[in-house]
């Protein structure tokens, strides 16, 4: 054992982390490792000990039990098919309008994000679902690149969504008055974007062209009703049904979760989507995302186990009041800045646990609102998500399109806006707290 | 050297099977989240087991398919400097890194987690709770799941020096 000062660890910790994660090594596995070496060099094998029973009541946390059930929702429901059929009957809907169908990326997102909760999955399916449609219509690559990433992205914060669950479980507040504080946030973001892509289509028509009646073909009023009716009903249904019964206390996230991955399932079979071999594929699916999401929690663990053990907590700390001498907005700011540094390496997951036990106690001494600050930390996070150069998102939409048809270069300069986009609307929930706060206290 | 290609492929197959069988129990833990509500909610008689069984469930399913998810690389990593490396030089990469994070990473569940369990083991370790369960079953899933893990990592590693000597895969 060697005596570690906490400045050191602190740098030692981060620095060995970056090099891992630089280099391309699983978060998960690189958090874990790291937090086994320095733990054992910096504090002894009995810290190690105890973080590993530690996590086993992660492994078996009432609250984390959502995760695998709304992951299963979402394949559930990407399965069926009602997204695409949604996509079709929107196009036909928006096509004459100039840039309708990055508009119909825009809302699809905001209905289907309320239905992942993982950002993978909803930049994923969103991108195969919607750029080759984009690219045949000579649509600009940045914009379509821009709208796919912002709105899958929002899936991670428009509820019900894992992140938030995670949140709830380390802030101890509960999952609904999350799901409750988030929602308005996420809404505006998703309507930031819709009237960008109105404005930019208006200004530069050849960027988001209009749908000619021969290019999305002829569909009569009735068929189009009847299209829009089976496929947006059944997920409006679903979402109200699950955030519905949380909010109003009628169910824990976890009945909720179980329930709503339950009907998930039934609308796969009443679509004609269902055979084993499909259900086997979406299980298998599944299992891989729960798991990438719970090795990174419990690596996490240990990283952020040790970086307390170590001191590391108290250097922050320091750090941040450091910013005293500006009041407490000096102070918050100081946090949002770190929250967004930490989300050029780090996941969300990693961001979470490393700064929620040093956060959330100053937040409350300087008399912040609980669930307004942790739903501002949720949506500084999503914009980590997609802000070059390492933004989980933007990796997500280049490992689904063809570099020759969209290149990373092209997603980065096509993210800007958004990301500006962004911060308008984290800066319009700072000034006015009640956008996350009136829904929260509705539900009490 | 077909040996050594035939071991990795059994190797390989295993961890597959145990994810095509792990991925059931996710039927198992929406199954019981449904009859959790129905007992509860509609008939009003609550049973005492569900709760916790889901969660050994959870803790089950994760712990089994973290070598799944390794198979198929679906844990989640940061590829942009890495993509730009050849197949060659991934390969090297994987293999210096494999030491500091992937193995410490097994190493510990399988060594403390291994002593966790035994403890729990040799105390027949119940949960003190009104349903009572034996817990040590499942705390022992953990060095389990750890040393999948490392076989997986193991066979991943032998295919990577594999490439970095020969250039070419086994």
């Amino acid at each position: 054992m060697i005596e570690l000062s906490p400045q050191f660890a602190v740098f030692l910790m981060f620095s060995l982390m970056l090099l891992g994660l630089l280099v391309g090594h699983p978060l998960a596995f690189v958090l874990g490792g790291v937090g086994a070496m320095v733990g054992f060099v910096g504090w002894g094998p009995g810290a190690l000990f105890m973080m590993v029973s530690r996590t086993y009541s992660t492994l078996n946390n009432q609250i984390l039990i959502a995760i695998p059930l709304f992951v299963l929702m979402a394949v559930f429901l990407e399965k069926s098919g009602i997204a695409e059929g949604l996509f079709t009957a929107m196009m036909h809907l928006f096509g004459k309008l100039r840039g309708g169908v990055a508009l119909t990326v825009t809302i699809l997102s905001v209905v289907f994000a309320a239905t992942t909760g993982v950002v993978g999955a909803s930049v994923v399916s969103m991108s195969l679902m919607s750029i080759p449609v984009m690219m045949k219509y000579k649509y600009d690559k940045q914009l379509a690149a821009g709208v796919v990433i912002s709105g899958g992205t929002l899936g991670i914060l428009i509820p019900p969504s894992i992140m938030l669950i995670l949140m709830a479980d380390q802030s101890g507040q509960s999952v609904g008055r999350l799901f409750a504080g988030a929602f308005i946030p996420g809404v505006l973001l998703g309507t930031l974007y819709f009237m960008y892509v109105l404005i930019l289509a208006l200004l530069h028509p050849e960027r988001a062209p209009a749908l000619t009646d021969k290019q999305k073909g002829e569909v009569n009023k009735m068929q189009l009703i009847r299209m829009l009716l089976i496929n947006f009903i059944p997920p409006i249904l679903l979402i109200l049904g699950v955030l519905g019964t949380i909010w109003l206390g009628v169910a824990t996230p976890t009945e909720a979760s179980g329930v709503g991955a339950f009907i998930a399932f039934m609308l796969m079979i009443v679509y004609g989507k269902f055979s084993w071999k499909t259900l086997f594929i979406s299980l298998k699916q599944a299992l891989v995302t729960n798991a990438m999401v719970m090795a990174t929690i419990i690596g996490a663990s240990i990283f952020t186990g040790v970086f307390l053990g170590l001191g590391g907590g108290d250097v922050v700390t320091e750090i941040i009041l450091s910013m005293e001498g500006f009041g407490k907005w000096g102070i918050f700011a100081m946090m949002m800045f770190i929250i967004f540094i930490l989300g050029f390496l780090i996941d969300w997951i990693g961001i979470i646990f490393i700064s929620f036990p040093i956060f959330l106690p100053i937040a409350n001494e300087i008399g912040f609102d609980p669930t307004w600050f942790v739903v501002i930390l949720a949506i500084n996070l999503q914009m980590s998500f997609l802000t070059p150069p390492v933004g989980y998102s933007l990796f997500y939409l280049k490992g689904s399109v063809d570099p020759k048809v969209i290149n990373l270069g092209q997603i980065y300069r096509g993210i800007i806006p958004f990301v500006f986009l962004q911060m308008i609307g984290l800066l319009l929930c700072i000034l006015f707290p009640s956008t996350v706060t009136f829904m929260a206290n509705l539900v009490g | 050297m077909t040996g050594l290609k035939k071991i990795l492929i059994y190797c390989e197959k295993l961890i597959e099977w145990t994810g095509s069988i792990v991925c059931w129990l996710l039927m198992a833990l929406m199954g019981l989240a449904v009859f959790e509500v129905i007992t509860r909610r509609f008939l009003g008689s609550p049973t005492i087991w569900t709760f916790e069984l889901s969660g050994f469930l959870l803790a089950a399913i994760t712990v089994l398919s973290l070598a799944y998810t390794q198979l198929h690389y679906g844990h989640v990593n940061i590829d942009f400097l890495y993509d730009r490396l050849s197949r060659r030089g991934k390969a090297i990469i994987d293999i210096i890194t494999f030491f500091p994070f992937y193995l410490l990473y097994c190493l510990i569940f399988i060594y403390f987690g291994g002593r966790y369990a035994a403890e729990s083991w040799a105390i027949r370790e119940a949960a003190p709770t009104a349903w009572n369960p034996v817990i040590y079953p499942i705390k022992a899933l953990i060095p389990l799941g750890a040393a999948l893990l490392l076989l997986i990592g193991i066979v991943q590693l032998i295919r990577n020096i594999v490439i970095a000597i020969k250039g070419e895969e086994l």
